[in-house]
Formats: structure tokens, C-alpha cells, sequence
């Protein structure tokens, strides 16, 4: 085809023809966006307008120094309105339907200025919300009750969970995994206002911060069983440097002395730029742990020093230790530490105390005979319990009686409050002569009651956040029976 | 019959894209759980459907045959930005409430449909027409099913709460799904009754001509 051909060919206009209408269509669309497009600035009016009715002056607050990445929400940006001396906080709440949910929080400070307050409007926009398909079943009067919420003291726990569908549901909306993100995002905006407001800042909690040498230890795959006075540890290390993380099984005695120790997973690597191979390596951690035998948290506490991550040559030298392995060997250290250093916290911890008031239940002894008085917590939509139960010489349950009914009928259910009782008393009847094991086999490692569970004992449903709380008392007075029995009454002095 | 007159009640009765033809099921079964959103599609794929039916009506003899579909998915998909901008600007309340719903309009087959079947065919002012009374009938349906969503599946009507009693079924697509057959069916219905009627009643004038003639 000569150059003359294909400037006359069906081809060259249907390519100039389409040329042309995209060019058309793309100058048309560059001058209506220019025309039309909304800045930052106007939809940022727009939300104060949709919450003020009116036109409000605002000042954008420097947050850049604070921590805005919470577990529950991460802040954007904090104005404070300079007509009402509010606060309006543009935060995503995680854990939404389609990632995070964008809210805009209006915050009231407290008369002093220096906590929150009371919570204002809460708005959801669409734009910047389309992953939430559901965003449009949540009735725009469900987020006008967070303020009358807040004043009652009602707190936002929320929305769908896997585990438990019908779980703490703070409003049911049909959007709840909508609504959960948007109760992470009022929650984490109180949160950070309050630490805001304060002048203070947000500080990442750490859950193990009571365990002494945990810096090193995976604390979440870690466990221990007791049996007497000694503790099987299954420690899980972290990774140190090119060493993975090693798995131990650490028996600690009464003497809180290393009765055992053995590597069940070793996690040197060959990577470190040294002539020695995975199998030396191993030989070299072998020789070490075995002269932690009879070994105390003090030796071992010497040996890491205040780091607890580092471990000098001259202390390994001077505890005959091999070096050439020093960062596996630093992790064999590290659990030994834990292990050892953390025998009374863990010897004496209180079990199964989530769901119970520790500063109100209280506990007398009677030769081998223990009387608790557990008052619980609420356990939404049921309301505190108190009980009272005595456990015998042989840890089982001799009495349990439900002093105080916390049942309620605001759960959707066609059931009176005193059909709930009703189904209450039945199930508390079948834990007389129970143990800690029945318990713990009905409660599961989510710390819920599932209704197979409860099935599987013959326990009634209908009732069963009442029912969990009644079967965490009789897990906490059973499973506490030996420290029970050595400690003062309880109350106050439990913490 | 007037040839406009023909189009328009093809576009709105006998040839309505949502129940004689089913186009546009996906905007119809996610928003006519609100008569107001429902309401605003409607409104939407009219002004769309009409600018787009009079743009490709008018090009018809310049665009060759060829390229004819990704030409007028271009002109669909800029007056769909157009109608995008324009709602975000100005009813901001509409836009929010159609989400998603907006952008897919690009896809919406009764455009293309009616593009391709229609406005490549016929006359700028006849595809107008046409775009007018395809759009009015679409919205007029969703609308009439987004009232029974609402009023059974949230007791409220274009959000005005009337009664506590709801079918929550209702407000979501399933229900969607549900009153959209039982509409299908209705309006087919009614409008086979009413052509039999016509037959009945023509072939009795029939009859009596020729009794008439006969005698």
C-alpha cells in the first residue's frame, strides 16, 4: 500500500475519526474540570456546613509530633473551630467493610480544656467511602447518637465479628462491619483528643510490659503449663539478627532454678559471612544451654546486662560460654531469662479475669474450703452478675448461687428477664462438683462460650452472655483455688 | 400513528428498558432500595441517554462503521465525567447516594443499547425523542419499584419515615431482586390484557363490518 493508498483507505479515517473524538472529548472534559472541580478547601467547607448549618472559621493544629497511627484509627487532620472552641477530626476507623471508613468527628472539650468532653456530630461522607457498600443502610440518626452515647457513658464496642456474629454490637445497622469501622474511628479520635487535649501523646501499649526479658520473646507463641511448683515453659523466640527464632522447652523448679532446657527448633543460619556451617553453629548453641542447667534469673540476668538483646564477649568468656554463635546464643539466653525471671508473676497470675471485677470480688478460706463473692462485668448487653461460690478441698464447685441477675431484655430476643434468669439457674445448677477443666473445655481460647460448647454440656442457650459470665466466675474461682487459698480476702488488694 | 408519538410510548410502555427489555438490571437492583436514589438514576441515565442518542445521532454519518462502539463508548464514558462533575458540584446529596452506581451509567446497556439501535440509525431529532421517553421510561421504573422497596423494606418514603412495620428483605438487592420479577410480570401483565382487549374489541368491529356487509 503506497502513502497515497492509506491517506484514502477506511483505516486512516476510522483512526482519525477516533483521534478526534478522543481529543474532543478529552479538551471538553479538561474545561468542565476546571470549571467544576471541587478543591480541598470546598469539600473540607462542606463538611462544616453539613455539621454547623453555617459558615465556620477553623485552624488546622499541628499533629505532626504526635502518634496518629492508633490501633483502632489513624488521625489526618485536627481543626479547631475558632467559633465554638470545638474540634473537628478527619480520622479513618480501621477494620471497616472495604478497608478504613473516613469520618469527620466533632470534639467538645471538657470545661478545663484539657480532656474531651462530650463527642459531637460524627459524618461519613460517601466520596472517600466507596469501598463501604453499605455506608447507605446506616440511617444518618444512628451517628447523631454518639453524642447522647457518650453522656450515658455507653461505650462504642462494636460491630461484626467473625467469631461471633451477634457479638457487643454497639447499634445494629445491616452495615456492621461499616459501623464497627466507625465506632474504631470515634473511639480512636476520644483517644487521641483526650491525650491531645493533655498536651501528652499516645504511647503504643504493650500488653507484656509486666514480663521481665520479653524484648526477645514471640510472647504470642509462647506458653506454659504449671504442675506443682514447677513451670513448663514452650518459649518462641524473636528473630536476632541473621539468627530465626529458636523454639525451647524450659522446665523451671521451685528453687525458680532451669530444671530443663532443649532446643526444639534451632534457627541458626549460615548467612553471617563466617566459616562455619548451620550444623557448628548448633553444636555451639548445644554447648551452651546445657550449662544453663541449675542456672538462675540472676546468672542470666549478668550475662545479658540491662539491654536484655545484647550479650558482651567478656561475659561469655567469663561464664565459659563458646562464642561464634553469639546472637543464637544471646536468644538461648534471652528465654532462659524470661523463664526464670517471670516464675512468681506467672506462678501467681490470676486466671480467667477478663470478665470479672477484680476490685469487688472478694474471697474467705475455711480450712480447705473457699467462699467467693465474684461480682463480674458486663458482658453487653447482660449486666454485671454476682455469685456466690464455694469451691472444696477437691478444687470442685459445691455451691454457686446468682445472687445478683444482670440479664436484660434489650437483645432483640422474644424473651422476658425472667425467662433469662430462668435459663441461668438451669445452667449454673450443672456446675456443682465441676472443676477448672470443665470450664476451661466450655470456654473457649477466644474466651466466648460457642453454642457447641454449651451443647456439648447440656447447657441452655438463650441466655449466653449471661450464661459466659456465670462460666468464667466458676473458671475463675476454680482455677484460683491455690493462689486463692495463700492470699489475703481479695478487693482492692487483688491488683 | 405519529411517528414521534410511536417512539415515545415504545420507550416508555412497550418497549420500557426495564421491564419489557431487562437493560440496566445493575443500577435497577442496587438502588431502588431508595426511591430517592432510584428517582436520581432515573434522572441520570435521561440526561445521558438523550445527550448521548443526539451526539452519535448527529455523527452517525462521520464515524465509519468500524470504530462505531469504541467511539461511542468515548462519548458515553465524557458525558458519564460530565454528569459526574456536575452532580459532585451541585447535588452533592444525589451524587453521594448513587456511590459506584454513577460511574457504571459508562456500561449501562440501555445507552449503548439505544445508541446502537437507535440513534445510529435514525435522525437527531427522532434519537432525541427517543433518548427523552427510553430515559423517562427507566426512570419512572425505578422509580415506582424504588417506592415498594423503601415503603416495605424501611416503613419510610424518599426518606420521610410513615411506619415502624418493615420487611428488611426489601432494602437489600435480594429484595430488589424479588420486586423487580413480581414488577416484570405485573406490567406484562397488564399490558397483554390490554392488547387483548384491543384484539377483542377489533375483531368484534370486524365481525359486525362484515355481518353488515354480509347483509
Amino acid at each position: 500500500m503506497t502513502a497515497k493508498e492509506f491517506f484514502k483507505s477506511t483505516t486512516f479515517r476510522c483512526l482519525v475519526t477516533l483521534l478526534c473524538v478522543l481529543l474532543v472529548c478529552g479538551v471538553f472534559l479538561t474545561i468542565m474540570n476546571g470549571l467544576l472541580a471541587i478543591s480541598e478547601e470546598e469539600k473540607f467547607q462542606r463538611v462544616l456546613s453539613s455539621i454547623y448549618g453555617k459558615n465556620v472559621t477553623t485552624e488546622k493544629q499541628n499533629i505532626s509530633d504526635k502518634n496518629t497511627d492508633l490501633a483502632t484509627a489513624k488521625i489526618n487532620d485536627v481543626y479547631l473551630v475558632t467559633d465554638d472552641g470545638n474540634y473537628i477530626v478527619n480520622v479513618s476507623g480501621k477494620n471497616g467493610y472495604g478497608g478504613n471508613v473516613l469520618c469527620w468527628v466533632v470534639i467538645k472539650p471538657a470545661a478545663d480544656k484539657k480532656s474531651v468532653g462530650g463527642v459531637g456530630n460524627v459524618q461519613v461522607p460517601a466520596t472517600g467511602n466507596e469501598g463501604e457498600s453499605f455506608l447507605n443502610k446506616i440511617n444518618s440518626s444512628v451517628f447523631k447518637r454518639f453524642e447522647q452515647d457518650y453522656k450515658n457513658g455507653i461505650v462504642y464496642e462494636y460491630g461484626y465479628d467473625e467469631n461471633d456474629a451477634e457479638g457487643d454490637m454497639y447499634i445494629k445497622t445491616g452495615a456492621s462491619c461499616t459501623m464497627r469501622g466507625v465506632s474504631n474511628a470515634v473511639n480512636g479520635t476520644i483517644q487521641f483528643m483526650n491525650a491531645y487535649l493533655s498536651g501528652g501523646s499516645i504511647e503504643e501499649d504493650d500488653p507484656y510490659e509486666d514480663y521481665a526479658y520479653h524484648k526477645l520473646i514471640n510472647m504470642e507463641s509462647t506458653s506454659w503449663t504449671k504442675d506443682g511448683d514447677k513451670i513448663t515453659y514452650t518459649v518462641v523466640t524473636k528473630k536476632n539478627g541473621p539468627a530465626n527464632p529458636f523454639t525451647f522447652t524450659i522446665v523451671i523448679n521451685g528453687e525458680k532454678k532451669v530444671e530443663e532446657f532443649t532446643v526444639k527448633t534451632y534457627g541458626s543460619t549460615d548467612s553471617t559471612g563466617y566459616d562455619l556451617t548451620i550444623e557448628e553453629y548448633n553444636a555451639i548453641v548445644d554447648a551452651n544451654v546445657a550449662k544453663f542447667i541449675g542456672k538462675d534469673a540472676a546468672y542470666f540476668a549478668s550475662i545479658l546486662g540491662e539491654d536484655e538483646t545484647k550479650a558482651k564477649n567478656d561475659k561469655y568468656e567469663e561464664n565459659e560460654l563458646q562464642t561464634g554463635a553469639t546472637k543464637s546464643t544471646t536468644l538461648c539466653l534471652a528465654a532462659a531469662a524470661f523463664a526464670t525471671s517471670n516464675y512468681d508473676l506467672i506462678m501467681n497470675a490470676i486466671e480467667y479475669k477478663q470478665k470479672i471485677d477484680l476490685e469487688k470480688t472478694t474471697w474467705t478460706v475455711d480450712g480447705d474450703k473457699i467462699t467467693y463473692n465474684v461480682v463480674t462485668l458486663k458482658n453487653a448487653p447482660a449486666d454485671p452478675f454476682t455469685f456466690t461460690i464455694v469451691v472444696n478441698g477437691e478444687k470442685k464447685i459445691e455451691e454457686f448461687t446468682v445472687k445478683t441477675y444482670g440479664s436484660t431484655d434489650s437483645t432483640g430476643y422474644d424473651l422476658t428477664i425472667e425467662e433469662y434468669n430462668a435459663i441461668v439457674d438451669a445452667n449454673v445448677a450443672k456446675f456443682i462438683g465441676k472443676d477448672a477443666a470443665y470450664f476451661a473445655a466450655i470456654i473457649t481460647d477466644e474466651m466466648k462460650g460457642t453454642n457447641a460448647n454449651f451443647a456439648e454440656n447440656e447447657l441452655q442457650t438463650g441466655a449466653t452472655k449471661s450464661t459466659y459470665l456465670c462460666l468464667l466466675a466458676g473458671a475463675f474461682a476454680t482455677s484460683n483455688y491455690d493462689y486463692c487459698l495463700t492470699h489475703v480476702n481479695g478487693g482492692e488488694s487483688n491488683e | 400513528m405519529n411517528k414521534y408519538k410511536k417512539i415515545t410510548l415504545d420507550g416508555l410502555i412497550y418497549q420500557n428498558p426495564t421491564f419489557m427489555l431487562v437493560l440496566g438490571t445493575c443500577p435497577t437492583l442496587g438502588l431502588i432500595s431508595s426511591a430517592f436514589s432510584a428517582f436520581g438514576m432515573g434522572l441520570t441515565v435521561l440526561v445521558i441517554l438523550t445527550l448521548s442518542n443526539l451526539i452519535i445521532s448527529a455523527l452517525r454519518k462521520v464515524i465509519p462503521n468500524a470504530v462505531r462502539i469504541p467511539c461511542y463508548i468515548v462519548i458515553i464514558a465524557t458525558l458519564v465525567t460530565f454528569a459526574r462533575m456536575f452532580l459532585q458540584k451541585f447535588v452533592p446529596d444525589l451524587y453521594d447516594s448513587l456511590g459506584g452506581f454513577l460511574a457504571l451509567i459508562v456500561v449501562n446497556c440501555i445507552i449503548l443499547g439505544r445508541a446502537e439501535a437507535f440513534a445510529n440509525k435514525n435522525g437527531v431529532l427522532e434519537s432525541a425523542v427517543d433518548g427523552v421517553a427510553n430515559g423517562l421510561g427507566f426512570t419512572v421504573a425505578l422509580t415506582l419499584m424504588g417506592i415498594i422497596c423503601e415503603f416495605f423494606g424501611n416503613g419510610s418514603l424518599f426518606g420521610l419515615q410513615i411506619m415502624e412495620f418493615k420487611i428488611g428483605m426489601l432494602a437489600t438487592p435480594a429484595g430488589a431482586f424479588l420486586v423487580y420479577g413480581l414488577s416484570i410480570a405485573v406490567f406484562v401483565y397488564v399490558i397483554d390484557a390490554i392488547e387483548r382487549a384491543r384484539r377483542v374489541k377489533a375483531n368484534k368491529l370486524a365481525r359486525e363490518n362484515l355481518l353488515k356487509e354480509a347483509a
